[in-house]
C-alpha cells in the first residue's frame, strides 16, 4: 500500500478510535451518541433482522429513480442548451443562483399537485439533482476541442449522432462529476422530504427514532446512509479516474 | 444594442419568463396550492411591515452571518493547509471529497443532540454545509497555480511570506472566491434547514409553521423573499467571480 | 543546466562559479532569469509587473520609479504601461518578463528558450532586441535554444550539447562584430556556422527519436 493510503487509513482509524474512547469514558454520553462499535453492531442487527428493510428499500429506490430522471433529463437538456446559445445565456443566471434557493419550500406545493404518494419526494430529488447535472455536462461539452467537432462534420455525422458518439463520450468525466453530486442531492431530496412530511422510508424512521430517543435505531440508519453515499461516490470517482487516465489526463 | 442593455436583457427575459410560468401554474393548480404572483407580492409587502417579521429576519441573519464566518474561517484554514502542504493534501483531500458526498441532512439529528435546540444548532448546521466546498476550492486553487509563477517568484528572491502574499494568494483568489460563492449558497440553505427543525424563531421556522398550518400565503411569501434574497446576492457574487476570472 | 546556474537546482558533481563565488542552491545576486513559459503575473498591469522586479531591493522610491520608466522605454512598452498581460500578445508578454529581469540590472542574464513559443519572424526580431540589450547593459548573456539560426546569430560562443546524458560535444566561436542584428543571416559565412552546428547535432537528434544515424 502506498504511504499516502497508509496514513489516510491510520488517520481515519484514529478518529474512530478517539470517538470510541470518548464514548466509553463518558465524555460523550449515551443519550447523545452510541460508541461506534455499538452502532456497527446495531446496524448488523437491523439488516439481518430485516425489520427496516422496507423503509431502506423505499428510500434507496426513490433516490435511484430521482437520480435516473435527473441524469437523463439533465444530460439531454445540456446537449440542447449547448446547441442553442441564446437559450443557454438566458437560463444561465437561473443555474448559477439555483442552489441558494430552498427547494424544500416547494414540497407542500408539490404534494398538492402530485398527491400524497412518492411522487412529490422524487420530484424534489429530481429538482435538486437536475441542475448540477446540466451545469457539469455543459462544462464538459464546452471543453470538446473544435477539431473533434470538425472531424465529425467531415465524417458527415448528423447532430444527434455527433452528440452521442463524439461529444458526450468526450465530456464523460465531467458528466460523472455531475452524477456524483446528483447522487448526494437526490438522497438529500428524498430523506429531507421524509423528515418534513413523513410517510415511511429511512428519513421517517430516523425522525421517529429521534423523537423517541431510540439511538439504537437512529445511529445505525444514519451510518447506513453515510456508507451508501460514500460507496456510490467512491465507485463513480474510480470510474472517473479510469476515464481520465485513459486520456493521459489523470 | 449597447453592452449594458444586452447584459440586462437576458436576466429580464428570465425573470419575466419565470413570472409567466408562475402565473400559468397558479391558474392550473388553484388557490389551494399556491398564490398568484401579484397576490404574493402584496402579501410580502404587508409582511415586511409587521414587527414580528423583522424579529425573525434578524434571527436568521445573525445565525447565517455566524455560520458563514465559521465556514469561511475554517474552510480557508483547512484549504491553505492541505493546498500548500503537499503530503497532507494528498492524504486528506480524498477524505474531504468523500465527506462532501454525504447528504448532510442525515447528520441533522447528530447536530441536534450535540448542540441542543436553538441558535448553536442552526449555526453548526449552516457551517458544516459551507466548510467543505470552501476548503476544496481553496485546495484546488492553490494546486493549480502555474508553477512558472512560483519559479518567477523564486528568481526574484521573494521570501516565503512575500511569496504567499504577492504570488500565491493573488493567483489563487479567483478560484477561492468561487469556493466562497458556492459556500455562501450552501451555508444559507444549511442555516435555513436548521431553522426549520431546530428553532422557534427565524425565517425557516416561519416557513415550517406555515407548512404545518397550510398557510399558503405565508409559504409563498417567505419562499418568495428567500428566493429574491438568494438570487440577488448570488448574482452579485457571480459578477465578481466572472470579473476575477476574466482578469486571469 | 540553466536551472543549475540560476541556483534553482543543485549540481550532483562539480562546481559552478559566478563572479568568483560558487553557486549553491541559492539564486546569486546579479543573476536574472527569463523563462520559456509566460511568467507575467496576470493580476498585475505591465508597470506593476515590472516594478515588482525591484520591490524587495534597498532602492529609494524615486530610484525605483526612474528605473521602471527607463526600462519600459527601453523595451518599447510605453504604450502598454497600463495594460494587463491577458491583453498582450506572446511577444509583448515576453518583453514584460525581460523588462522585469532587466530592472534589477543583472550582470548575468539567463534566457531559457525565451522565444520558443513565438513564431519564427517574431523570434528574429526579438533576437535583435536581445542583441541591443546586451550591448546596452554590458551584461553576460547565456541563452538556451533549439533553433540553429538563433544560436548562430546571437552568440559569440556556442556550446553544443548532446542528448541525454547532456555533454558538451562542440564549442563554436563565431567571429561576428559586436554591432550586429538579424540581417547577419544574409552573410555567406552564416551558413557555415549553422552547417557546423547541424553536423554535430544531427546525430544526437536522430538518437533522441530512436533512429541510429547512418555511418558517414
Amino acid at each position: 500500500m502506498k504511504r499516502i493510503t497508509v496514513y489516510r487509513v491510520l488517520i481515519i482509524a484514529g478518529a474512530v478510535l478517539l470517538l470510541e474512547l470518548l464514548c466509553l469514558i463518558g465524555i460523550i454520553d449515551r443519550l447523545t451518541m452510541q460508541p461506534p462499535h455499538r452502532i456497527v453492531r446495531d446496524l448488523a442487527v437491523i439488516l439481518t433482522s430485516g425489520s427496516l428493510n422496507s423503509a431502506i428499500l423505499k428510500t434507496l429506490t426513490n433516490a435511484s429513480i430521482a437520480l435516473a430522471l435527473a441524469l437523463v433529463a439533465g444530460i439531454a437538456a445540456a446537449v440542447v442548451l449547448h446547441r442553442y446559445k441564446a437559450l443557454r445565456e438566458t437560463l444561465d443566471p437561473l443555474f448559477a443562483t439555483y442552489y441558494a434557493v430552498p427547494i424544500f419550500a416547494f414540497y407542500p406545493l408539490l404534494i398538492i399537485l402530485l398527491g400524497l404518494g412518492d411522487a412529490p419526494q422524487i420530484m424534489i430529488g429530481f429538482m435538486l439533482g437536475v441542475v448540477v447535472v446540466i451545469v457539469n455536462t455543459l462544462n464538459g461539452l464546452d471543453r470538446v476541442p473544435l477539431v473533434l467537432k470538425k472531424t465529425a462534420l467531415i465524417q458527415r455525422m448528423r447532430p444527434i449522432e455527433t452528440a452521442l458518439k463524439v461529444m458526450l463520450p468526450y465530456a464523460a468525466p465531467y458528466v460523472l462529476t455531475g452524477a456524483k453530486l446528483a447522487v448526494a442531492y437526490s438522497l438529500i431530496g428524498i430523506i429531507g422530504a421524509e423528515f418534513i412530511m413523513s410517510r415511511g422510508g429511512m428519513g421517517y424512521e430516523i425522525s421517529f427514532a429521534y423523537n423517541n430517543f431510540d439511538n439504537a435505531t437512529m445511529y445505525p440508519l444514519i451510518l447506513l446512509i453515510l456508507l451508501v453515499s460514500i460507496a456510490v461516490n467512491g465507485a463513480l470517482s474510480r470510474w472517473e479516474k479510469i476515464l481520465l487516465a485513459r486520456r493521459g489526463q489523470g | 444594442m449597447t453592452d449594458v442593455v444586452k447584459s440586462l436583457r437576458n436576466p429580464l427575459i428570465l425573470i419575466v419568463g419565470l413570472l409567466v410560468a408562475w402565473q400559468l401554474l397558479y391558474w392550473f393548480a388553484g388557490d389551494i396550492a399556491m398564490r398568484a404572483p401579484a397576490a404574493t407580492i402584496r402579501y410580502t409587502a404587508n409582511l415586511l411591515t409587521t414587527d414580528t417579521f423583522w424579529v425573525h429576519l434578524s434571527e436568521s441573519m445573525r445565525a447565517f452571518a455566524a455560520a458563514l464566518a465559521i465556514a469561511v474561517a475554517l474552510g480557508l484554514l483547512i484549504g491553505f493547509w492541505l493546498g500548500l502542504h503537499r503530503f497532507s493534501g494528498d492524504v486528506l483531500e480524498p477524505t474531504l471529497v468523500a465527506l462532501y458526498s454525504i447528504p448532510k441532512i442525515t447528520l441533522y439529528p447528530l447536530v441536534l443532540l450535540a448542540f441542543g435546540l436553538g441558535m448553536p444548532a442552526k449555526i453548526a448546521f449552516g457551517a458544516i454545509h459551507g466548510i467543505i466546498p470552501i476548503a476544496l476550492f481553496t485546495i484546488n486553487a492553490l494546486r493549480n497555480i502555474k508553477p512558472i509563477l512560483i519559479k518567477a517568484g523564486r528568481v526574484l528572491k521573494l521570501s516565503p511570506p512575500e511569496m504567499i502574499r504577492s504570488v500565491l494568494f493573488p493567483a489563487a483568489v479567483p478560484e477561492i472566491f468561487t469556493g466562497f460563492r458556492v459556500g455562501f449558497s450552501l451555508t444559507l440553505i444549511g442555516t435555513l434547514l436548521g431553522e426549520m427543525f431546530a428553532s422557534q424563531r427565524g425565517l425557516g421556522y416561519l416557513l415550517m409553521t406555515a407548512i404545518g398550518l397550510h398557510n399558503v400565503d405565508q409559504i409563498m411569501a417567505v419562499t418568495f423573499l428567500l428566493v429574491v434574497f438568494a438570487a440577488a446576492i448570488s448574482t452579485v457574487l457571480l459578477t465578481v467571480d466572472r470579473w476575477l476570472h476574466h482578469r486571469v | 543546466m540553466l536551472e543549475l546556474i540560476a541556483g534553482l537546482q543543485q549540481a550532483t558533481q562539480g562546481v559552478i562559479e559566478f563572479e568568483g563565488r560558487a553557486i549553491r542552491g541559492e539564486i546569486p545576486d546579479g543573476v536574472g532569469v527569463v523563462f520559456q513559459e509566460d511568467a507575467c503575473f496576470p493580476w498585475m498591469s505591465v508597470t506593476v509587473n515590472i516594478a515588482f522586479g525591484v520591490r524587495n531591493t534597498t532602492l529609494s522610491q524615486a530610484e525605483k520609479a526612474r528605473r521602471v520608466r527607463d526600462v519600459i522605454d527601453m523595451m518599447g512598452l510605453a504604450d502598454f504601461a497600463d495594460s494587463y498581460p491577458a491583453q498582450l500578445s506572446g511577444g509583448m508578454r515576453q518583453r514584460v518578463c525581460i523588462a522585469r529581469t532587466l530592472i534589477r540590472e543583472p550582470r548575468l542574464i539567463l534566457l531559457d528558450e525565451p522565444f520558443g513559443a513565438l513564431d519564427q519572424q517574431t523570434r528574429l526580431l526579438m533576437g535583435d532586441e536581445v542583441l541591443r540589450l546586451w550591448r546596452q547593459t554590458g551584461a553576460t548573456v547565456v541563452l538556451i535554444t533549439h533553433a540553429l539560426d538563433e544560436a548562430a546569430m546571437l552568440a559569440d560562443r556556442i556550446a553544443v550539447m548532446s542528448a541525454r546524458p547532456g555533454r558538451v560535444i562542440d564549442a563554436v566561436q563565431t567571429h561576428w562584430p559586436r554591432e550586429r542584428d538579424s540581417r547577419i543571416v544574409e552573410r555567406d559565412d552564416f551558413g557555415a556556422v549553422t552547417s557546423r552546428l547541424w553536423k554535430s547535432l544531427r546525430k544526437e537528434s536522430l538518437k533522441t527519436i530512436g533512429r541510429l544515424p547512418e555511418p558517414t
